[in-house]
């Protein structure tokens, strides 16, 4: 039987455990979110013009999408990574939808042709309307995500 | 947030983030630094990661999956297989979460994964765990990193018990205690 060494070595982190003159997490957490916030004006149209150029790439032919699969799961990512932060949540989780489903393929080779449209349709509406309220996304987003499971995509 | 009142000092511990997206690091940045963190130090691939992580210990270090030239686990195994990071605090990020990815950042010597964007209450409740947590090493053929194993719950049925050694001295109630057991029997 392979044996494993066990020990418990310094926890360099141990000392951000702070006192009585320290910051609570609530106040540290609220300076972080204030400092995010002051960036996300920069980050809005970077993800609605990466959002703009992923219609662009997902909206080609069947044949020309698979060829370009690699591109269009890379740039679905990098705006779901930041999309939540710059206030354009559901295209974020669109995005996130969207490489869910490149993923998908890469590892089962079942290419989910009519649902990868659907998400493309989703994203072009609501590229069209950003600022569109939370709860008008919230069904959509919803089935989008009912169908990936029902097609057997990771979320 | 795991404890809202939890009273929190990082001005002092360093971090490392790794990430390709320049979008995501600026985010992280501004995390870190309302956080109060003054060293951060920032590789944008695994390549600049592993030359910092080889030559500088870092208290944190916060890992984008997907790098460049290769995957963010690659570089989490280096890091745990050798060098000052071995038993550092490892935060793992990805904008794509599936179970998979988390159990393979798991299995790579992370201590957590962390879907972005980065959400600051959540980061810093997970360094406040990381930070008060008492978790053990464990070495083996294959992985190096934090227990996997630190709920007390069984094992699956039919698979052995690897750190039986290590697990029978801890037991032994005639071993010396270490300070920190010894400071538990008082708090």
């Amino acid at each position: 039987m392979p044996t494993a060494k066990l020990y418990a070595p310094k926890n360099g982190l141990a000392k951000v455990i702070g006192g009585a003159d320290d910051l609570t997490a609530v106040m540290l957490a609220s300076r972080a979110e204030a400092r995010v916030r002051g960036v996300s004006d920069q980050l809005r149209p970077h993800v609605l013009a990466a959002s703009d150029r992923l219609i662009g790439l997902a909206s080609q032919s069947d044949a020309e999408v698979k060829a370009n699969r690699r591109q269009i799961g890379e740039l679905a990512l990098a705006i779901c990574e930041v999309a939540g932060a710059a206030g354009l949540d559901a295209i974020g989780d669109v995005a996130r939808g969207i490489r869910a489903m490149t993923e998908s393929w890469a590892q089962t080779g079942i290419w989910h042709s009519e649902g990868f449209k659907l998400h493309v349709d989703a994203l072009t509406l609501l590229d069209a309307d950003p600022d569109r309220s939370a709860a008008s996304s919230a069904g959509l987003l919803l089935r989008l995500r009912h169908m990936r499971a029902w097609l057997g995509v990771a979320d | 947030m795991g404890e809202r009142t939890t009273r929190l000092n990082l001005s002092r511990s360093s971090v490392l983030v790794v990430e390709d997206n320049p979008h995501a690091m600026e985010i992280a940045s501004q995390i870190f630094l309302g956080f109060g963190v003054r060293q951060i130090q920032r590789a944008t691939c695994a390549k600049e990661a592993d030359r910092l992580a080889e030559g500088a210990t870092f208290d944190l270090m916060l890992v984008d999956c997907e790098l460049p030239d290769e995957s963010g686990f690659a570089f989490v195994r280096r890091a745990r297989a050798n060098g000052p990071n071995r038993t550092t605090g490892i935060i793992v990020v990805s904008g794509y979460t599936p179970r998979s990815k988390v159990e393979r950042a798991r299995d790579c010597g992370a201590h957590t994964v962390l879907c972005k964007p980065l959400a600051p209450g959540l980061l810093l409740d997970r360094i406040a765990w990381i930070g008060r947590g008492a978790r053990q090493f464990v070495e083996s053929e294959g992985y190096c990193g934090p227990d996997r194993r630190h709920r007390n719950v069984a094992l699956p049925p039919g698979q052995d018990e690897r750190r039986a050694e290590a697990l029978a001295l801890t037991a032994s109630p005639e071993r010396a205690l270490s300070q920190n057991e010894i400071n538990s029997l008082f708090d």
